[in-house]
């Protein structure tokens, strides 16, 4: 069950084998039976704004992402769960409809929600299968619940039938995550366009680090930063997040990502003022889902902190002798949201590009 | 803190993101602080712009009311608000607190020269508490009557800050701005004592909703409507701002306002000039304003003649509306017996110019019509020949094009279509998107954005003097022609009808109709 306020799930029907022509007609008895039951007096209105085909493991709850996801963004949702425990070549599938009541619309408001239980070697029929049932003319994106999506054999296969694939590099290895931005910043510009949602939730840190300086009361240029770091935590999502930060900053600042080399703990860089020192420290997690604690920077004769700190959902910036200055709220973002933002930003962002070819380069030659 | 490096004009960090300058931290002085306005638009804007962090961090608000209140009770009132009207719920506390630190409240009338020393003062010690001055941002949440007063307040208490200053003041005007040119004219020359044009943002809220932003969006965004977005191909346009409900408790604005005033000189206008502009160079303040500006030109000033040829008004009787018995106006609470006051009004625009000289533009506003709607309805003209003709279903129906601002917001197209069988049977159809199925999330209310917009200096989306004068010109008049009939009562319509019979006369004499809503 979902805790999704004015979330209805509507009639699921038979479970098969995969026969997309049925699958079609089971979609097509299903509005026909709700939109006619008594249960909806508002009627049902389907909507659909893209066909999102999601990859997912066996037992993963997905009630609560599906819900939000749809609540946000309307669409055809293609759940594929992955079930090593089938026979190769085994897939079931069913159709079902989400829906939400919303405040004051009488209707409610479906997106149709086709199920497939996946055994092992099925990516060619599974991939084919979403091939068929994607709704023309719209947009078609495929993601990535826990994994990279180049992980998902389906995916892949799909191809330039896919205009987005969305994954997640917290979930990855370093060197994982490497490979998926490398793969992010070669999409850019092409088809299917590769996001991360990692990227999605920097924007905090982001943001509360470049108002800092759009502040004249600061009086400080962000290309005078001559050394950076970023507390982390060591779970691999920390560590990624801390050089997607980085190499922000540095393709933000003209910092050349293969001027790099080892000192101390940290490393240097070659930037147009002159060097610059980056450092990622790692420490055990506190908070649950917080992957970055603190970013320091030294410049012109002092240093700022932006620090998050456990318990509080707000970035603060403190001055050199530790004084609170400003504190950034950090606005909720649940999963589906950032799915959604990326979803809307089809075209070619250079910022992330840049942001995510820095740091892939930084972390190779490092 | 001292920095060497000099400071960089453009900030390299921001690229990309979609704010390209944080909000600057802005003080908010709600004047009228305890009113309605306040409780329910702009206090529950004000915790979605915190919540979304778009509020600079040290922004502050302060209240100012004749309520004998402290800053704990207006706290407890701003909460009230914020749980009742938010959007968003329940209230996050993190959110909340840094929403109301330091939250003042100053209790006082507006022609107390203490009670603005004692805001001054409450202003200064804020603004020591930062860096940097920001700016201060006074909004008139009170009657138009007020006005005067608290401009003058201000101006003498030195509260006003120019714009050349480090660190701006700005005034927020809701409408209605004036009841005629002239009182336009005084309004904005005391506003012009105290403040700079640049720092004055007339509040016209539908300017705030996403579907009035859309209007430019659709048109200009989109390769395949502009070129059809002309005389040559529309035959008419029908804008309609209808209401159900009837005057309430607002018997006494309306009786002086009517729905000339209250729905013409502003929303109405403020969509037609949106349908009729030419497209803007940029999409900055002054390039949309001036555009806003030569439609209301090209509208021009009707003659009493014009008016009566044109301009139809109504007044509601007793009817049922949405199957609930309603009032007529006469009888309503508030209202004089002998009132002439219009809650309905039908009128036919030309709008004089190259792209729009041979299109007539009908509007029609009223209370108590069958639901409430606000739609543009642009007309295309027919084929100039009928292939089909004879054939079932066929006739001569244009494509309509529908915008619809308010409720299930949305845009629609009417086209022909073959109905599937042996003969050539042609029906109408309809293609249709809708906000809500695409794009799920709740839009936010037209006020967080327009505070938004006011907090970072943004006027695109607030009327400028002349706009405003210009629709004052054009209102008058028909006030005016109305005037010179006395003995003419406007037209009677049954609650819950869409109007006089009048009304529908004014556009079937063109051989056209009004669309059914």
């Amino acid at each position: 069950m979902t805790g999704n306020p004015g979330f209805v799930r509507l009639g699921e029907k038979e479970h098969r084998g995969l026969d997309v022509d049925a699958l079609k007609r089971d979609l097509r008895l299903l509005w026909r039976e709700e939109g006619k039951s008594r249960e909806h007096p508002g009627g049902v209105t389907r909507a659909c704004h893209s066909t999102l085909a999601l990859a997912v493991g066996k037992d993963e709850e997905t009630d609560d992402l599906v819900a939000d996801l749809v609540r946000l963004h309307p669409a055809r949702v293609i759940l594929v769960r992955t079930d090593p425990g089938r026979a190769a070549g085994d897939v079931e599938a069913w159709v079902s409809a989400s829906c939400v009541r919303r405040p004051g619309v009488f209707s409610l408001l479906c997106s149709e929600v086709i199920q497939m239980a996946a055994g092992p070697e099925t990516g060619a029929r599974v991939a084919s299968a979403i091939r068929s049932l994607c709704v023309g003319g719209l947009p078609v994106a495929a993601l990535s619940e826990h994994a990279s999506p180049r992980t998902v054999d389906w995916v892949d296969r799909l191809g330039a039938t896919l205009d987005q694939v969305v994954g997640d590099s917290e979930f990855l290895s370093l060197e994982e995550g490497l490979r998926w931005w490398g793969r992010c910043v070669d999409s850019v510009g092409g088809r299917p366009e590769a996001g991360d949602l990692l990227w999605v939730r920097l924007l905090d840190w982001r943001r509360a680090i470049a108002s800092w300086f759009d502040h004249p009361a600061a009086g400080l240029d962000p290309k005078a930063i001559r050394e950076v770091t970023v507390l982390a935590t060591e779970a691999p999502g920390g560590t990624l997040k801390a050089w997607l930060l980085l190499g922000w900053l540095g393709s933000r600042l003209g910092w050349d990502p293969d001027s790099v080399r080892a000192s101390g703990t940290g490393f240097t860089l070659v930037s147009p003022q002159g060097e610059v020192r980056a450092e990622v420290v790692t420490r055990k997690p506190v908070d649950e889902g917080v992957c970055l604690f603190s970013v320091r920077t030294v410049l012109s004769g002092t240093s700022v902190t932006w620090r998050r700190n456990p318990g509080q959902r707000a970035i603060v910036v403190e001055r050199e002798d530790g004084t609170p200055v400003f504190r950034h709220h950090q606005a909720k973002i649940s999963r589906a949201a950032a799915v959604v933002q990326l979803l809307q930003r089809l075209g070619s962002d250079q910022v992330t590009a840049q942001a995510m070819d820095f740091a892939t380069r930084f972390g190779r030659n490092a | 803190m001292s920095g060497t490096a000099p400071v960089p004009e453009t900030n390299p960090l921001r690229e990309g993101m979609e704010s390209q300058r944080e909000p600057v931290p802005c003080t908010l002085v709600i004047l009228g602080a305890t009113g309605d306005l306040a409780h329910r638009k702009l206090f529950p804007a004000l915790y979605n712009l915190a919540y979304e962090g778009l509020l600079h961090p040290d922004s502050r608000v302060v209240g100012f009311s004749r309520r004998d209140w402290d800053a704990e009770g207006f706290g407890k009132e701003m909460r009230s608000a914020v749980d009742e009207h938010s959007r968003r719920s329940p209230v996050e506390p993190e959110v909340w607190d840094q929403l109301t630190r330091d939250l003042a409240y100053i209790a006082g009338t507006f022609d107390d020269d203490a009670a603005w020393n004692r805001l001054k003062e409450v202003l200064r010690s804020i603004d020591e508490t930062r860096d940097h001055p920001g700016c201060h941002l006074f909004y008139l949440a009170t009657p138009p009557s007020t006005y005067h007063t608290i401009v003058s307040g201000l101006g003498k208490a030195g509260l006003v800050r120019a714009p050349s200053e480090t660190g701006d003041s700005r005034i927020v005007v809701e409408k209605p701005f004036g009841r005629d040119l002239e009182t336009a004219r005084e309004l904005n020359d005391a506003l012009h004592a105290v403040f700079d044009e640049s720092q004055i943002f007339r509040i016209d809220h539908y300017l705030g909703k996403e579907t009035v932003q859309n209007i430019l969006v659709f048109r200009l965004d989109n390769g395949i409507f502009e070129p059809l977005w002309n005389g040559r191909h529309v035959d008419h346009v029908q804008i309609t701002v209808a209401e159900s409900v009837g005057v309430g408790t607002r018997a006494g604005f309306y009786e002086e306002a009517g729905a000339l005033r209250d729905m013409l000189q502003n929303h109405m206008m403020q969509l037609l000039t949106l349908v009729c502009m030419e497209p803007p160079v940029r999409f900055e303040a002054k390039s949309v304003r001036d555009e806003k500006v030569k439609v209301l030109r090209a509208i021009g000033v009707p003659t009493p003649e014009e008016v009566g040829r044109r301009v139809v008004r109504g007044q509601y009787a007793a009817g049922t509306v949405g199957g609930q018995e309603a009032t007529g106006y006469l009888q309503e609470q508030g209202v004089a017996g002998d009132s002439r006051t219009e809650t309905f009004l039908a009128a036919k625009f030309r709008v004089e110019n190259w792209r729009w000289g041979s299109t007539p533009f009908y509007l029609r506003t009223g209370k108590r019509l069958p639901k409430r709607s606000t739609e543009i309805a642009i007309v295309f003209r027919t084929p100039p020949y009928e292939v089909f003709e004879g054939r079932p279903g066929s006739r001569a129906r244009p494509n309509v094009l529908r915008l619809r601002i308010q409720p299930e917001e949305g845009i629609s197209l009417s086209f022909e279509s073959k109905t599937p069988g042996q003969t050539m049977h042609i029906e109408e159809v309809r293609m249709d998107f809708s906000y809500s199925t695409s794009f799920g999330e709740q839009s936010p209310e037209a006020y967080e954005r327009l505070l938004l917009d006011a907090i970072q200096g943004d006027s695109t989306l607030f009327a400028r003097e002349d706009e405003v004068q210009l629709s004052w010109s054009l209102v008058d008049a028909i006030a005016a022609a109305w005037k010179e009939h006395p003995e003419e009562r406007p037209h009677s319509y049954e609650a819950g009808s869409w109007g006089p019979e009048a009304a529908n006369r004014l556009i079937e004499a063109d051989g056209r109709r009004w669309l059914s809503i």
